[in-house]
């Protein structure tokens, strides 16, 4: 029998000794590669603690990344609002629904984290105009209108994207997307809710949800990404994702294009129909360009919400460091 | 009995400036039996309580949570195999030297899908590490129901909360309704108004 301790140690040795560990896997590297995506690819689920190639692995850090940088950056075109929301109601519903959102993020950092890219370094990036985020954040609120639009229209955009991610071939990414999706859902119905209540007002409430959708249309369009084909997508190929661009667009389309329209709001685009032969939504070729641009960090709001997120993060290093202080307190105490 | 510990190949650093890391097991009114959530990154172990209840209770989900920090978690990764080989899920200072030595009673939890979350299987009780490592293999076998995995903790290690004044406050601060927000009766009005107008601008 081996004294724990004693295994322990020479097992400590032989991870941390990388050029023995790497000579003795590098035969089999390939081979163990390729086996890997044979296995995602027919659904197999990866966990946190298990072997992963390097672009995988990179691949899930770039895609994740950004997914709670939305979820972050997201909740600053409706924290505007919270104190010019309408009724306490809402104003209370608001705050809860941000409170979400940014409970989103933090477990999706996490994920992150555990894949190798600390929180920190995530922030830090995306406070220096580094990070990339979703293209409706990069946007201004106009009226409160717009708050409606935004949770009922850009959260059901986001709902059909990450229904289909809790089939993704990371298990913990999938998991969180129940318990995420499980939320969006009640924020679809809140903002549902508030277009439906404006509609029924007066003449200016519905010409404002109007102007709203006008402007949130196009946006909208473009959010699930360009029609990429499938064998060119490699976060498709690796089962990070399971749905191409283009259907999540079309199920979007299909689902809110009729609760659209029987409450009576137009959508501002004249091409819009539905081809029965195709079996799809046709509609105008959306703005690829403004896309790319935007999430290149040029939309017209990205430099003050970044801005934004700079400020609270630097104001916040009180509080962080607090803790540390209380941590390294606690650590004091307990080995004393 | 030559029990192997080693880290599990994709296991990260479970301790740094920003704090530790803790692994959260939440239980619905629906729920047998705890299963695993997701975990969350604290600066210490009554900030995880907090931050457990913000992230996995705050929408009256569960009724109960238990709360360990990863370093006390150790993983079986085959349960087909003996003497079981455990990993630790977290790197960093985690040794398996303290929870070798004394015995007591330790959680098994157990995933029987791919893909799918660790439930809580069964306590041990009076055992030490590799003792319980046994134990949970031979319990796995003993189901015939096949786990995938197996993670196992000392019972001291989880942080209980139970307190429905946190978790199920009387008072529905949450704003959210599991029916949906009550629609009908506005979208029956909508639907009215826009079938008056006849398809003309509202």
């Amino acid at each position: 029998m081996y004294k724990l301790g004693e295994y322990w140690n020479m097992l400590l040795g032989t991870l941390q000794s990388e050029t023995r560990f790497s000579m003795l896997l590098q035969e089999n590297e390939a081979e163990r590669t390729e086996r890997f995506f044979d296995s995602v690819k027919n659904g197999g689920k990866v966990e946190a603690t298990d072997w992963m190639p390097d672009a995988y692995r990179q691949s899930l850090i770039r895609f994740i990344e950004m997914h709670a940088n939305s979820e972050l950056m997201g909740v600053l075109p409706e924290r505007d609002w919270i104190m010019r929301a309408p009724t306490i109601q809402r104003k209370l519903a608001l705050t809860a629904k941000i409170q979400d959102e940014a409970g989103h993020a933090e477990l999706l950092y996490r994920l992150v984290e555990d894949l190798g890219k600390p929180r920190s370094a995530c922030i830090e990036d995306l406070i220096a105009g580094k990070g990339k985020f979703h293209n409706a954040f990069h946007y201004r609120t106009k009226s409160w209108a717009d708050t409606g639009i935004i949770a009922w229209l850009v959260d059901a955009a986001a709902i059909v994207s990450q229904h289909a991610l809790r089939d993704s071939s990371y298990a913990p990414y999938a998991r969180t997307m129940q318990k995420i999706c499980w939320e969006e859902s009640f924020h679809m119905m809140y903002g549902r809710d508030a277009v439906i209540t404006m509609m029924n007002g007066t003449a200016r409430q519905r010409e404002m949800a109007q102007e709203a959708l006008n402007r949130w249309w196009p946006v909208l369009m473009v959010f699930h990404g360009p029609n990429t084909p499938a064998e060119k997508d490699r976060d498709l190929q690796w089962r990070i994702k399971s749905k191409t661009n283009e259907e999540l667009r079309q199920e979007f389309l299909d689902t809110q294009v009729p609760r659209l329209r029987e409450i009576g709001l137009v959508i501002p685009d004249p091409e819009l129909r539905y081809d029965a032969e195709k079996g799809r939504w046709v509609y105008s070729e959306p703005n690829w360009d403004e896309l790319r641009a935007v999430v290149r960090n040029q939309g017209p709001a990205t430099a003050e919400r970044v801005g934004f997120r700079r400020m609270t993060y630097e104001e916040g290093q009180w509080v962080r460091d607090l803790m540390l202080y209380r941590r390294s307190a606690s650590r004091s105490v307990s080995t004393a | 009995m030559s029990n192997l510990v080693e880290h599990a190949p994709g296991a990260a650093v479970s301790s740094d400036a920003d704090g530790e890391v803790f692994e959260v097991f939440q239980q619905d009114r629906r729920d047998s039996f705890p299963h695993h959530g997701g975990n969350l990154r604290a600066p210490d172990n009554e900030l995880a309580i907090h931050y457990a209840r913000e992230f996995y209770g705050r929408r009256q989900e569960s009724q109960k949570l238990w709360i360990i920090p990863r370093a006390a978690l150790w993983e079986i990764r085959d349960t087909r195999q003996l003497p079981a080989i455990l990993h630790a899920l977290a790197r960093g200072d985690t040794t398996p030297e303290e929870y070798s030595q004394t015995r007591g009673t330790f959680a098994i939890f157990g995933q029987k899908q791919d893909g799918k979350p660790f439930v809580w299987l069964q306590d041990l009780e009076q055992v030490n590490l590799l003792e319980a490592a046994e134990a949970a293999v031979g319990l796995a076998h003993l189901r015939e129901e096949g786990y995938l995995r197996l993670w196992l903790c000392p019972r001291s290690a989880i942080s209980e909360l139970t307190d429905p004044d946190l978790l199920q406050p009387p008072l529905d601060r949450s704003y959210r309704r599991l029916d949906g927000y009550n629609i009908r009766e506005k979208l029956r009005i909508a639907r009215q108004r826009v079938q008056a107008a006849g398809g003309k601008p509202l």
